[in-house]
């Protein structure tokens, strides 16, 4: 027979659990991962925080040390020439940039707007049919996917230029929409297919005893509950195409955002406060779009953390 | 006077069925047959029919809206259309390299004077020699400019677009303050006014310079030029790795660096944080192209006022930049013609003999006209703030600084590229200035044997 002995409880400490049950960390463990959590944040908002200050000062301000973090005075002057479209001071490089910057973030807006549809469109049955249909070869198809995303951009473009000045389609959005294909579908596949195999197989199989074909069980079954993934997905086609440079450089004439703020950059004159204002204006649609999806791109990016 | 930079992107094109197909098409096409359309690729000129226009024109984006303008002046009296491109001046290199591979045809572009033989032996721009008018511009240009756009066989690649000469940017009242009377006029100079101002507590680090990797190359001549070094002969050959005094060159370089003269951030700093340390008072010198000094005193800064320019050294020579305009690749006469006629008026006169076009481009921003008459236009006299002494500028061009004419051979863009990791490892210390006389003489070498990018 065993006794228990009412003193060994008291001997061995008892975890401490919080009020889910978990097991509650110890203060100081607390405190490391709440400071870590700071420094990471400051790491990342504190050049975000420098442009912003940047495009709310002068010049003169912007040149004195330390650089002023928390400004004495600002001033919209570098927004309002911005959207007024007189940047006409003689220490802007390039003056009419504000009259281009509105009608190129509406460019990149529809140039990144249409790739998403479009990748998730392919991307999505690639992903579902790559996940549910493995084949000989599938993951050496899945790894070329992924391979072509390491290919030079500078390696590519040149093709891609003889084809659309053939077919008439420099400095269209369509020459840009084609392009980007080359980097953002490999990416969408990726995330997609992914996301597909931590879905259930039984649900889908519900489905069909339920009477629901292949494609009916895709729409009715497996989008709604694959939506997180789907939006993280369109989130970062669009940011990646939003943000892209080297073939709008070489396939258009500065018709989206990136290089028209390179513009800001030229040999004979740099003006980094007008540079910073555009570059705020610019970030607006992105960060609009990632907070209005916000809880559906942190769903999916936590999804299988606790499988 | 089309402008397609802008027609362009305020024209959203619709996303209709003749559109879509079009685009689906490419897809199609560029998946099945990108290979075979690259080998179809054309050079795009050459026509022998009859020319309608328009000239297409490419530039890099500085002022466009006065490129604009002042291509619109000249269509309103020339009657010829003019389709203006812009794209940004970083990554423009590439861009343009890619589109003429690709058999974009353009007409008339701005260049890097450093790519200018190497894109007429592409055959992506033509050589001016037959044109009407073309040896009056030549002999119309400072006798020290003219190497940038005439080739040693004596092909003419180029006009101006614009140009400038290195300088020493200096503050007056710190020099005062020091006890100096005057700015330095050699190298070593230099480096005792620096140390001098340093010690006297009105600055930690007085002197600044754009030392960036891309910029070193400029940076290599400009000092190797104020010792009386140019770095490479007639024939291109590296004779400056057998000057005795070019490793004292990099000595003074490394010592300016390591001795903490010059910032440590000075590797990275563009020049619009330079001119703002200069403004502010946080440096009292500052070597880069002269008009900088019109970046300095917008900016306005407690110290702008006390910055007046001097020649890099007074003895020798400084090195004198500028870029140029090329006509691209096409046989058409009559097209030839008018696209003369256009850079004429945007790289010499315009036709009343007045240097309009580059009159806007002093009032813009400070930049010059390597042609004498420039600096005695009175447009262009008036164009140029108080502070600046034309007589001294146009000195320095006329012969105080050379063009090194090497810096346009076909080779050179491979020797430029890898300056700046040699001239880096330099001040960082990982190599002695003999190390690093070898390394260039040794880039130069291997450039040259690989014909260049």
């Amino acid at each position: 027979m065993t006794v228990s002995s009412p003193a060994a409880p008291a001997s061995r400490p008892r975890p401490v659990r919080n009020s889910r049950g978990g097991r509650r960390r110890r203060p100081l463990v607390t405190v490391v991962i709440y400071l870590g959590a700071v420094v990471f944040a400051l790491w990342v908002l504190l050049p975000v925080w420098y442009l912003l200050v940047s495009s709310l000062i002068t010049p003169a301000q912007l040149g004195v040390r330390p650089f002023p973090m928390v400004p004495s005075s600002i001033t919209l002057d570098n927004y309002v020439s911005l959207l007024t479209g007189s940047t006409g001071g003689d220490a802007f490089g390039s003056t009419d940039v504000g009259a281009r910057l509105v009608p190129a973030i509406g460019q990149s807006f529809l140039v990144s707007t249409v790739l998403v549809v479009l990748n998730l469109l392919l991307a999505g049955i690639a992903g579902y049919a790559l996940s549910r249909y493995p084949f000989r070869g599938s993951r050496t198809f899945e790894l070329t996917i992924i391979a072509s995303r390491v290919v030079p951009a500078i390696a590519i473009v040149g093709p891609f230029f003889v084809a659309f000045r053939v077919l008439e389609l420099l400095d269209t959005p369509w020459a840009l929409i084609i392009s980007y294909n080359v980097f953002t579908l490999p990416l969408a596949i990726m995330v997609l297919k992914n996301y597909f195999d931590q879905l259930p197989h039984e649900i889908e199989e519900a489905a069909s005893i339920d009477g629901a074909g292949r494609l009916r069980a895709l729409a009715v079954v497996v989008l709604p509950i694959a939506k997180p993934g789907i939006v993280a997905s369109g989130v970062l086609i669009f940011l990646e195409a939003w943000s892209e440079f080297f073939y709008s450089l070489v396939l258009t004439n500065q018709l989206t955002v990136p290089p028209l703020l390179v513009g800001f950059q030229s040999v004979q004159q740099f003006n980094w406060n007008s540079l910073a204002a555009a570059t705020v204006l610019a970030m607006i649609p992105p960060v609009l779009l990632v907070l209005a999806f916000q809880r559906h791109v942190v769903s999916a990016l936590a999804a299988g953390y606790d499988k | 006077m089309r402008s397609n930079a802008t027609q362009r992107s305020q024209r959203l094109p619709a996303l209709g069925r003749r559109a879509f197909l079009k685009a689906s098409g490419g897809g199609l096409l560029l998946a099945a047959a990108g290979p075979a359309l690259l080998s179809a690729c054309g050079s795009g000129g050459g026509s022998q029919e009859a020319w309608e226009g328009p000239i297409s024109m490419l530039g890099w984006d500085f002022q466009p809206d006065m490129i604009k303008q002042l291509v619109a002046d000249w269509s309103a009296e020339s009657g010829h259309e003019v389709d203006v491109a812009i794209l940004p001046n970083v990554g423009y290199s590439a861009a343009i390299q890619t589109r003429l591979r690709g058999g974009d045809k353009i007409d008339l572009f701005y260049n890097f004077a450093y790519n200018s033989r190497k894109f007429v032996e592409e055959g992506w721009a033509s050589t001016l020699n037959d044109l009407p008018g073309i040896d009056d511009l030549v002999a119309d240009l400072f006798e020290s400019s003219r190497e940038r756009h005439v080739t040693p066989e004596g092909d003419i690649i180029s006009v101006p677009y614009f140009s400038a000469v290195h300088t020493l940017h200096y503050n007056e009242r710190m020099l005062q303050e020091a006890g100096l009377s005057a700015p330095p006029t050699t190298l070593q100079e230099t480096y005792e006014q620096s140390k001098a101002i340093a010690d006297a507590g009105l600055v930690s680090s007085p002197y600044v310079a754009y030392w960036v990797k891309e910029f070193c190359e400029e940076y290599l001549h400009t000092y190797l030029l104020a010792e009386g070094i140019t770095a490479f002969d007639d024939d291109g050959n590296p004779v400056f790795a057998d000057d005795p005094k070019t490793e004292g060159v990099f000595e003074w370089w490394q010592t300016m660096y390591r001795e903490g003269l010059a910032p440590a951030s000075v590797l990275n700093d563009d020049p619009g944080k330079l001119s703002n340390e200069m403004a502010q008072g946080n440096a009292a010198f500052f070597v880069l192209h002269h008009y900088f000094l019109t970046s300095i005193r917008d900016l306005a800064g407690p110290e702008s006022e006390n910055v007046l320019l001097a020649p890099v050294t007074a003895q020798n020579h400084t090195l004198q930049i500028g870029e140029v305009l090329q006509m691209g690749a096409n046989d058409n006469e009559e097209a030839r013609a008018a696209i003369w006629e256009l850079m004429k008026y945007y790289g010499w006169k315009d036709g009343e003999g007045r240097y309009s076009v580059f009159t806007e481009w002093a009032k813009a921003a400070g930049l010059a006209a390597p042609y004498p008459g420039f600096f005695t236009d009175p447009d262009v006299v008036e164009a140029f703030p108080d502070y600046y002494d034309l007589s001294q500028l146009s000195q320095i061009f006329d012969t105080g600084s050379k063009v090194v004419p090497a810096r346009t051979s076909a080779w050179y863009p491979d020797f430029q590229a890898k300056v700046g990791d040699v001239v880096h490892a330099l001040l960082l210390g990982e190599i002695t200035p003999k190390d690093t006389v070898a390394q260039l003489a040794d880039a130069a070498t291997s450039a040259q044997g690989s014909g260049g990018l």
